[in-house]
């Protein structure tokens, strides 16, 4: 039996079963079964037992290394569904087959240290993430109005992203001068008094779950546009929530990603430092000097719906925060539209000017 | 009950030794300056209160003064200095009218000062002394006082001298006129000018601000991923080291027409009559 690929199978009709946002549980598209996870794994856990009862597990040990070689030399794998090859690069986990689109799961490319330790499901369905994107395109009148009537809309997927989720306590420190301005008038002459300050501030704080995503394919200034995350969705990661979705394992560890994480970390540090300086009229910080120990990281998956869009011979990538509804990405600005809004701004100020002029002087 | 009345006995005693001490606090109750000694002590205790009440109620300083010894300068400079020696002027301000009988000239001479000057413009110091004038050749002094603080009252309660356009040779109110005149004087073509630049000017901030939102945005911030009430601020400290005062001179338009005498700080007008 070829354990490079999982399909999760109805247990009803053996019909593939995707993960349903909408619903939060695992729908057959073909006999309209509805499971839970608990349902989904106990299931999983049945046919292994059963698979493995058929194998002697020697045979199957020295089996499982050759193909394991295989794989990961030649990162194809066979559909479950159809027998095509499924083409995919090094760091997919979970995607479609190219023929028979079931959804497909790669399971090596998610254990050991791949596993991730916890996922948000996604909370929202392909239909209601175009219709989002479409409603917050609709506000935004610079964009060209043939940009949401296009078919390339389509054109979007739901990818589990993985994240690293930092926790860690800070100390820092704060020096500079500042000053507070008086003025009075005494007589005929108007005083300007300046005193000068040296302030200083030491402090510490928790920061929990700064999100910094591990994948090399994602542009983190779009990922890091969707935070905030609502960590209360957090659950235990399982296999099963993959079904349906691209899944990326990571391909930065939790040190190559420390990096931009402390910087995030050392800023919102010096500016909590910085805000508790109050009572001045100007501030000059010149030194600051942040620590951070007891440095934590959890690997999780967190949800994405990604768009890639074909405008005028341009490609626009746009993602959405698969649980909030936020929006990242830079929309196209039509010149015919903002050229009219500026003359129409512009014109209309100049007429309420001229008249109100003739009223003023 | 022996030591209530001792104590209170004992306050005006310690009021008499503060006038004494610290006159010129005090010196703002004394109006009348009788050097020549023209005035009996009633008549003085009369135009005192008088003054008095006529200070608080016009909100400036009026003072009367006499002299034999004008110390060889002429009246306006003696009355300068006198009032600013005296430090002169109601509570912070150097508001005030002064009455100067100076029997060394055989003067009268009238001193204004700040709203003193802006209410008794040199047109008006002709007609108080118009007024003070004629008493004085009979040698009835209180009388010409007397005509004085009412012409005072009177002039206080019409307001600041109003001008009729063109009627500027002694207009201290002149400046307003010719702010007017230049505001008028930009042509048409101007304003519509200035009028293109701020609607331009507009239109470029709201396409700016449109354009800023045509994007997704951050909105975490510092508190984001802090831990519930886990910033706690360790070391506090704030330390003055330095105080740098400037000063400005307040431009003032002052009203300085007619007979006033420029410099020393300006609002300085005044005229005088012998008899």
């Amino acid at each position: 039996m070829d354990m490079g690929v999982i399909v999760y199978k109805c247990i009803n009709c053996g019909g593939p079963l995707a993960f349903k946002a909408e619903s939060q549980n695992w729908t057959c598209d073909y006999c309209l079964s509805e499971f839970s996870e608990q349902e989904v794994s106990d299931f999983i856990v049945n046919e292994k037992a059963q698979a493995e009862a058929e194998t002697s597990s020697a045979v199957l040990e020295e089996h499982h290394l050759k193909d394991q070689e295989f794989q990961e030399k030649a990162m194809g794998y066979t559909c479950q569904s159809c027998g095509a090859e499924i083409v995919t690069d090094d760091t997919t986990a979970a995607t479609f087959c190219y023929y028979c689109h079931n959804p497909t799961i790669i399971p090596r490319r998610l254990e050991g240290e791949y596993r991730p330790e916890k996922v948000i499901p996604f909370k929202f369905n392909r239909e209601k993430a175009t219709e989002l994107f479409v409603e917050w395109c609709k506000k935004k009148p610079l964009l060209s109005k043939q940009f949401t009537s296009t078919s390339e809309l389509e054109k979007l997927s739901g990818i589990y992203v993985p994240f690293w989720l930092f926790d860690c306590h800070s100390d820092g420190k704060i020096s500079g001068t500042a000053t507070k301005v008086r003025t009075y008038t005494s007589g005929d002459t108007r005083y300007t008094e300046t005193k000068y300050y040296r302030v200083l501030r030491e402090g510490n704080a928790i920061f929990r779950d700064v999100p910094a995503d591990g994948s090399k394919k994602m542009d983190d200034d779009l990922m890091s546009i969707l935070e905030p995350y609502d960590y209360k969705d957090l659950t235990d990661f399982s296999m099963s929530y993959l079904s349906g979705y691209l899944a990326e394992k990571y391909d930065m560890d939790q040190n190559n990603v420390y990096g931009r994480v402390s910087g995030l970390i050392r800023d919102n540090m010096s500016s909590l430092l910085r805000e508790s300086v109050r009572g001045y009229s100007t501030v000059n910080i010149e030194d600051s000097g942040i620590k951070m120990k007891n440095v934590g990281a959890t690997y999780v998956l967190l949800p994405v719906w990604m768009f890639t869009y074909q405008f005028k011979g341009k490609t626009y990538m746009f993602a959405m925060n698969g649980q909030t509804g936020k929006i990242a990405g830079k929309l196209p600005i039509s010149p015919g539209r903002a050229a009219s809004w500026f003359s129409g701004v512009s014109a209309a100020t100049f007429v309420a000017l001229a008249i109100g002029g003739q009223f003023l002087w | 009950m022996v030591k209530m009345k001792k104590s209170f006995l004992l306050l005006p005693l310690l009021l008499m030794l503060l006038v004494s001490v610290n006159g010129p606090v005090f010196a703002s109750y004394e109006k009348v300056y009788d050097e020549a000694g023209l005035f009996s002590e009633e008549e003085r205790a009369d135009i005192n209160t008088q003054a008095i009440a006529l200070s608080e109620q016009t909100e400036m300083d009026i003072v009367i003064v006499t002299t034999n010894d004008s110390q060889g300068k002429p009246s306006s400079d003696y009355a300068l200095d006198f009032y600013d020696e005296h430090g002169f002027g109601y509570e912070d301000s150097l508001d005030g009218v002064m009455y100067l009988l100076n029997m060394e000239e055989r003067e009268v001479y009238i001193f204004t000062r700040d709203k003193g000057t802006d209410y008794i413009d040199a047109g008006r110091v002709e007609e108080l002394l118009d007024v003070v004038y004629p008493p004085l050749g009979d040698e009835n002094y209180r009388e010409s006082v007397q005509f004085f603080l009412d012409e005072v009252e009177s002039m206080m309660a019409s307001g600041p001298p109003v001008y009729e356009t063109g009627d500027r040779s002694d207009a201290g109110y002149a400046y307003t006129e010719d702010g007017i005149s230049d505001e008028s004087s930009l042509s048409m073509v101007e304003k519509l000018g200035i009028y293109l630049l701020i609607s331009l000017a507009l239109g470029g901030i709201v396409i700016g601000i449109m354009m800023m939102g045509n994007r997704g945005r951050s909105t975490v911030n510092a508190r984001t991923y802090l831990q519930d009430n886990s910033f706690a601020v360790t070391k506090k400290r704030d330390q003055h080291y330095n105080t740098i005062v400037t000063q400005q001179k307040i431009q003032q338009n002052n009203n300085s027409g007619g007979s006033s005498i420029s410099g020393g700080g300006g609002g300085i007008g005044g005229g005088g009559r012998k008899f």
